[in-house]
């Protein structure tokens, strides 16, 4: 009977080893058990407490495993296991093992990252708390404040702070500001920009005056940058999206905002060109489909380049012709548009939509980010300081037009305007001078109303030397044929060349000595007048609004997920940001995904997989 | 699961036929001994005759049973680091079979292929793939949508 046993437990053990194996393949779920992240090649075993030490260390090697330490916790082992099983396999056999209450990965926590940047607590996007957002923290204070929903509803926000536990730092990927440049020595810029190398040693280029130089005399790119990647946790300022980036400034745009085609396309060709693999695009406009300005789009799909741009601020519909707005009505893949929400995730009274056009919100109110300097307004009420001077008689002189039901003091030529009419054969001319000493940067602005016949002009100029801008000074505008009449239309001119402390700044009329109908000839009235400076500094925030603001959100997503995922594709980071965002009432049926941007739940999105086939063998 | 034991029972100078069989199930390949265990036992006197005889899986059945195929799947790499990394992997769902993990073991990307023994038949196939990070930064995991389906016919 010895023997009979002796085979019958052979037989067991014989069995017993053939069905392991294949108890140990069934113990295999095919869920992704513990799929928390943990350390790899460990385990923590709870044995029972019957078992010794020793008795824990010899159940562990005869695994093959080895016992790294032993908790002071009561029967609980810290494992090495050795290499070739799943650590489903591994904790399937540990918690089959009669001696082992519990088996367990070796969990990986984090602290939970929020940053100690100092107006931190004004970042609703990052953490919508319920606070009120207001412009006394910003230097110098931002007005106006945009007032609905402030404060919001608590929870509308990106979703950030949980995916800072997983990354913060996106600096492997080269995201490119394509907008008014960029203060890049702002304290908490500096550390994040490009490095650009010698041929770039100012981290980027600048395509309106055609040098290595892109500081931003604005501010609108410098709170582009910032929303994207100002420092985080450094205790200064704010924090981007990313709290360590490699920001490319390009600038394309001019001191007042404005752009040209040819300069946004070299602008866009330059990033993809010198490595950014996302593009923010906070600009925009109307006027048609603009070949080159797609072609450079194209060009970037082509580099695998992400492109994140602004849906626009006139509140309209972009899908209805006639409103269409680009670069965001462009249809390449490799575009995200985006339209603004506010703190209770309301669409913003001013951000356009289009549910083909647009494809996602993220918020764009009351938006703290760094800014390039102090601003500041020097105003004119058009009654008194400025000198005159007319080759025939009346010319220029302070008078008042009706603006919107208001009698508002102007300068007028002829007096008589907009009953009279301007002289033949004149030269009528209006100046002041105005101290702008100290400042960076220059935009005047003016509102005025035209009636001028064509061969009569009507012009601009400025002389950093003060008297006459028309004796020797700099032609701003000139204007002929041009009939405005009666509206008024406001435009603005760079003239950072007269920063001095006696610019002088003037208005011309001069007609030829053809008789003009009277309804041609009417003359101008200067109803506005108003210079803005910047003064740069390198501790500046500005609490801002706009399409531009929700834009670099998005930017920054894109960014963090490609840092993140670094095979990631264009391809991969649009369905990421689209399909990975936030399903959001307001933006149901005005986007084309209705959804909010939401950065942990893109981190955590993974695209279906592609390219399956089969072979039966 | 566990360890598998028999317990026999056998009057002296008589023999017996037992089978212990494992309901045919799909496996990965490097898993897939799926096995009939037929024991034959006779016992003479004091003697044990033991045979013991393993057989693949889809081997060795009745004449009107034709034997399962490999069928060998492949699939493009997901280019989330999560997806290969310790905790991701793919599921790989075929129709009326239960779904096969194919995780992360080591290296720089998680396993894109397997291979299945399916009976004779058509067969839908999708795979989808998971990482462990959820939506809310935990680590509860995420799954992919489904991969564009496969029919697969096995002849």
């Amino acid at each position: 009977m010895k023997a009979l046993l002796r085979s019958i437990i052979a037989i067991a053990a014989l069995v017993g080893v053939a069905l392991t194996l294949l108890n140990q393949v069934a113990a295999v779920s095919f869920e992704p058990v513990g799929t928390g992240a943990y350390v790899a090649g460990e385990v923590l075993v709870k044995f029972k407490p019957v078992f010794s030490a020793q008795d824990r260390t010899a159940t562990v090697a005869a695994r093959g495993h080895a016992v790294l330490a032993n908790l002071n916790q009561p029967g609980w082992v810290q494992v090495k296991v050795g290499t070739g099983q799943t650590m489903t396999q591994v904790l399937a056999a540990y918690q089959n093992d009669p001696s082992v209450e519990y088996a367990q990965p070796n969990y990986i926590y984090h602290t939970t990252a929020v940053p100690n940047d100092t107006q931190y607590g004004q970042l609703w996007a990052f953490k919508n708390t319920g606070q009120t957002v207001n412009n006394s923290l910003t230097q110098p204070p931002s007005s106006p404040i945009y007032s609905t929903n402030n404060p919001g509803a608590p929870g509308n926000d990106m979703g950030i702070e949980k995916s800072w536990d997983h990354i913060t730092d996106c600096s492997s990927i080269v995201v490119a500001v394509v907008d008014t440049g960029v203060k890049y020595d702002q304290e908490d810029l500096a550390a994040n920009m490009w490095n650009g190398g010698s041929s770039f040693p100012n981290h980027g280029f600048d395509f309106v005056n055609n040098d290595n130089d892109p500081k931003d005399p604005n501010g609108h790119g410098t709170h582009v940058a910032g929303i994207i990647g100002a420092s985080g946790n450094n205790s200064l300022g704010a924090t981007g999206v990313c709290w360590k980036a490699s920001i490319m400034a390009v600038r394309v745009m001019d001191t007042t905002g404005s752009g040209t085609t040819a300069n946004i396309v070299q602008g866009i060709n330059f990033a993809v060109s010198h490595g950014a693999k996302v593009i923010n695009m906070s600009l925009g406009g109307g006027g048609g489909f603009d070949s080159a300005f797609s072609d450079a789009i194209t060009n970037a799909q082509t580099n695998d380049v992400v492109i994140v741009v602004a849906a626009g601020n006139d509140g309209v519909n972009n899908d209805i012709n006639g409103n269409d707005f680009f670069p965001c009505n462009f249809t390449q893949p490799n575009l995200i548009c985006v339209a603004a929400l506010d703190q209770s995730y309301a669409l913003a009274n001013f951000s356009n939509w289009g549910a083909t056009s647009v494809d996602v919100g993220a918020p764009g109110t009351n938006i703290l980010s760094t800014w390039a300097g102090t601003n500041a307004v020097i105003s004119d009420d058009l009654t008194s300081g400025w000198t005159f001077a007319t080759t025939t008689s009346g010319g220029w002189a302070f008078g008042t037009v009706n603006v919107g039901g208001t009698l508002t003091p102007s300068l007028l030529d002829p007096p008589t305007y907009s009953s009279g009419q301007y002289n033949n054969s004149t030269d009528d001319r209006a100046y002041k001078a105005f101290n702008l000493a100290g400042v960076n940067a220059a935009v005047w602005q003016v509102s005025e109303a035209i009636n001028v016949a064509n061969g009569d002009y009507f012009r601009t100029r400025y002389s950093s030397a003060g008297g006459d801008p028309f004796s020797g000074g700099t032609l701003v505008s000139e204007d002929t044929g041009v009939a405005t009449f009666p509206n008024i239309y406001a435009v603005e001119f760079d003239i950072l060349g007269c920063i001095s402390a006696s610019c002088s700044l003037g208005f011309q009329l001069q007609s030829d000595a053809t008789q003009q109908s009277a309804t041609q000839s009417r003359g101008v009235a200067i109803t506005r007048f108003k210079i803005n400076t910047l003064t740069f500094s390198t501790t500046s925030y500005n609490t801002i609004d706009g399409t531009s603001m929700a834009t670099p959100e998005a930017a920054g997503l894109a960014t963090m997920l490609r840092a993140y995922n670094p095979q990631y594709t264009f391809a991969d980071v649009v369905n990421a940001i689209t399909k990975g965002g936030r399903a959001t009432t307001s933006l149901a049926g005005k986007t084309t995904t209705g959804k909010a941007i939401d950065v942990m739940s893109s981190l955590a999105y993974i695209n279906p997989p592609t390219g399956l086939t089969a072979t039966v063998q | 699961m566990g360890y598998y034991s028999l317990s026999l029972s056998l009057e002296v100078g008589k023999s017996d036929v037992f089978g212990v069989t494992r309901k045919p199930r799909l496996l990965n390949l490097q898993y897939a001994c799926e096995i009939a265990i037929i024991i034959n036992v006779r016992l003479m006197a004091a003697a044990v005759v033991l045979a013991v005889g393993l057989s693949a899986c889809g081997g060795g059945g009745g004449g009107s049973s034709p034997p399962a195929r490999s069928v060998a799947l492949a699939w493009e790499a997901n280019h989330e680091s999560g997806v290969n990394r310790a905790g991701g992997g793919y599921q790989v769902s075929i129709s009326g079979q239960p779904t096969i993990d194919v995780p992360y073991t080591s290296g720089p990307a998680a396993p894109t292929s397997t291979t299945v023994l399916l009976q004779p038949g058509s067969y839908t196939v999708t795979v989808r793939a998971y990482a462990a990070l959820d939506s809310q930064g935990g680590n509860a995991g995420s799954l992919s949508a489904p991969s564009q389906s496969l029919t697969v016919n096995v002849p």
